[in-house]
């Protein structure tokens, strides 16, 4: 049962604060979606291979070569950065 | 002059003859974007300057007669394209100010032939949605009834094209995104097979079902974009490596068309389905087949699942590409964290809207520990059920009819406290995502002044002959030509 207990476990998972009325609205929601999901349980797929990705088979590893990149102009784009650094709250007292 | 009706062939036609140049053409778009989208909303980012450094770049290039046929052409992009110094939001404010270092390979292929950018168009927010209303920068209204919505996720590009305030945009379809607005606006749009077109710098919703492709007036204008974007990309390890697609000619004639068996799936065709939708099917195949097409009715089952394997296999996809907006490598950030954790929670709090939240938490729970089975597993094998029932119907058939959408354009607020019924306006399109086939929605009517659309479905890489068989339906109709009365002005 996907009650508000289920969904402050999930929020955790996630990494989302939620406050009680996001809580109930959540609850809610989910259980309705499930509702339908639920809606597919007379099939049988006992003997059914699960497809991850369409084209399957088909991917394509480039070589483990550094080229242009913009690793260098993606640090500006941190909230928080020193030189070359994310800056993030102190981990370790 | 009427600029605004104009086809990519014919405004390259007016660059090339030096009626008017990149610039003035470039201005001239800007101006109708100034004048008509404060009401419809279909834009997030206009940049002028941008816009017109790239029309006086191209100008240069038509000069020297070194141009393409895009070359100097205006085009919008979804705000999904990463685009190198040039805000990109996904019309969240987790991406409010995030300005992305490079450009997604979409973007930089369409500016090294020298179109130009004329901004980046709203959104549902992190392309998750049916109706743009989840942006976080506010609904997109339907040109053709500002109470309707145009349809989502990529519903700023289709509410843009549809004005004419550009002549055509780029989308990305995960589950209807590029058709569904398409069909709800009265236009033509691409969902290309799953990895004809590189996803690299597209940000991601789940990635094995995302896809970008334009959304644009005609099968034509559609063509000419998609020839130019498909192809392998190794940045992106999903592009097709295997298949050269050959480019699209649209020389397709009615003596071939005699050649071709379309299949008329009766599930689609169901009582769910607006009759007035259906009956502007029927008068459209009466016009293929006066064209010389053949049709063969078939069976495609299972399609209802489609929209809950869809919704689990998405939102799984989601809950694990969007754990990179953590707070600290970019996008935004919540005030005076007190610990790492805390970094986290509250961004992701502040930061994410609701449906997006939604999505994040059906994932995790669909692949946690106790639940993976019964909900992702499943739903992979329905999509391996439904990929294979189209395998089956191209055995019999070349290309199969659906309808994109249950019903026309719906009114702003309609569906937004009924999820479900929400969801359930993509179960014609989400088969298709599923099983990564390409599938182009052109209209073909109007139901109480709201455009209808239609889905041709066809097997993979046969984009070439879906947008042929478009093309041909086109040249004997004038459903595509149709402009929203209130912005069918200069």
């Amino acid at each position: 049962m996907f009650d508000k207990n289920k969904v402050k476990e999930v929020a955790k998972l996630s990494m989302i604060e939620l406050d009680e009325k996001d809580i109930t609205y959540f609850s809610s929601e989910i259980v309705d979606f499930l509702k339908m999901v639920n809606q597919t349980e007379g099939i049988n797929l006992s003997k059914v291979e699960p497809l991850y990705h369409a084209p399957e088979n088909s991917l394509k590893a480039r070589e483990d070569e550094v080229g242009v990149d913009a690793k260098n102009d993606g640090i500006n784009s941190a909230p928080e950065h020193n030189g070359d650094h994310f800056i993030v709250p102190k981990v370790i007292d | 002059m009427d600029i605004y009706k104009k086809s990519i062939t014919e405004l390259s036609d007016l660059l090339n003859k030096k009626v008017l140049s990149s610039v003035e053409m470039t201005n001239y778009f800007i101006k109708r974007i100034n004048s008509f989208d404060g009401e419809l909303n279909s834009f997030i980012t206009v940049d002028e300057e941008n816009a017109k450094n790239q029309a006086i770049k191209a100008d240069s290039v038509i000069a020297k007669k070194n141009n393409s046929l895009l070359t100097g052409i205006p085009i919008a992009h979804k705000d999904l394209f990463s685009t190198k110094g040039i805000v990109t939001t996904c019309a969240s404010k987790m991406l409010e100010n995030y300005v992305p270092p490079f450009d997604a390979t979409v973007v930089s292929k369409l500016d090294k032939l020298g179109m130009v950018s004329l901004g980046k168009t709203n959104m549902d927010e992190f392309a998750m949605g049916s109706s743009n209303e989840s942006s976080y920068f506010g609904p997109v209204k339907n040109p053709w009834d500002l109470s309707k919505v145009p349809g989502g996720s990529s519903g700023g590009s289709a509410s843009a094209v549809a004005a004419r305030l550009a002549p055509i945009a780029t989308g990305s379809d995960t589950g209807g995104s590029i058709r569904q607005p398409a069909s709800f606006c009265g236009l033509t749009g691409l969902k290309p097979t799953y990895g004809s077109v590189s996803r690299y710098g597209m940000i991601a919703y789940a990635s094995s079902l995302d896809q970008g492709g334009p959304i644009g007036k005609s099968a034509e204008d559609c063509s000419i974009i998609f020839n130019e974007i498909k192809g392998y990309d190794e940045n992106d390890p999903t592009s097709n490596h295997k298949i050269k697609q050959k480019n699209c000619d649209l020389k397709l004639s009615k003596e071939d068309a005699k050649n071709i068996t379309i299949g008329i799936p009766k599930e689609y065709f169901s009582k769910d389905l607006d009759k007035n939708i259906s009956d502007s099917i029927s008068e459209s195949i009466k016009t293929f087949e006066k064209i010389g097409f053949n049709f063969k009715d078939i069976s495609l089952p299972d399609h209802s699942y489609a929209i809950p394997a869809y919704y689990i296999i998405a939102s799984a996809e989601a809950s694990s590409n969007l754990s990179r907006y953590d707070g600290v490598k970019f996008g935004y950030r919540c005030k005076n964290p007190k610990n790492l954790e805390d970094l986290y929670l509250r961004t992701r709090k502040e930061g994410f809207g609701r449906e997006v939240k939604k999505r994040i938490m059906i994932g995790a729970y669909a692949l946690s520990s106790g639940y993976y089975d019964e909900y992702y597993m499943r739903a992979l094998k329905i999509r391996r059920i439904i990929k294979d029932n189209f395998i089956s119907a191209f055995s019999e058939v070349d290309y199969i009819f659906a309808p994109t959408t249950p019903s026309v354009a719906f009114n702003i607020g309609e569906k937004t406290s009924n999820a479900d019924e929400m969801y359930l306006s993509d179960i014609y399109t989400t088969p298709v995502n599923l099983s990564g086939l390409p599938a182009i929605s052109i209209p073909v009517g109007f139901s109480n002044n709201l455009p209808i659309g239609m889905q041709i479905i066809g097997n993979y890489f046969s984009e070439h002959n879906i947008l042929n068989i478009a093309n041909l339906f086109q040249k004997e109709t004038d459903w595509h030509i149709k402009i929203p009365e209130k912005y069918n002005h200069e």
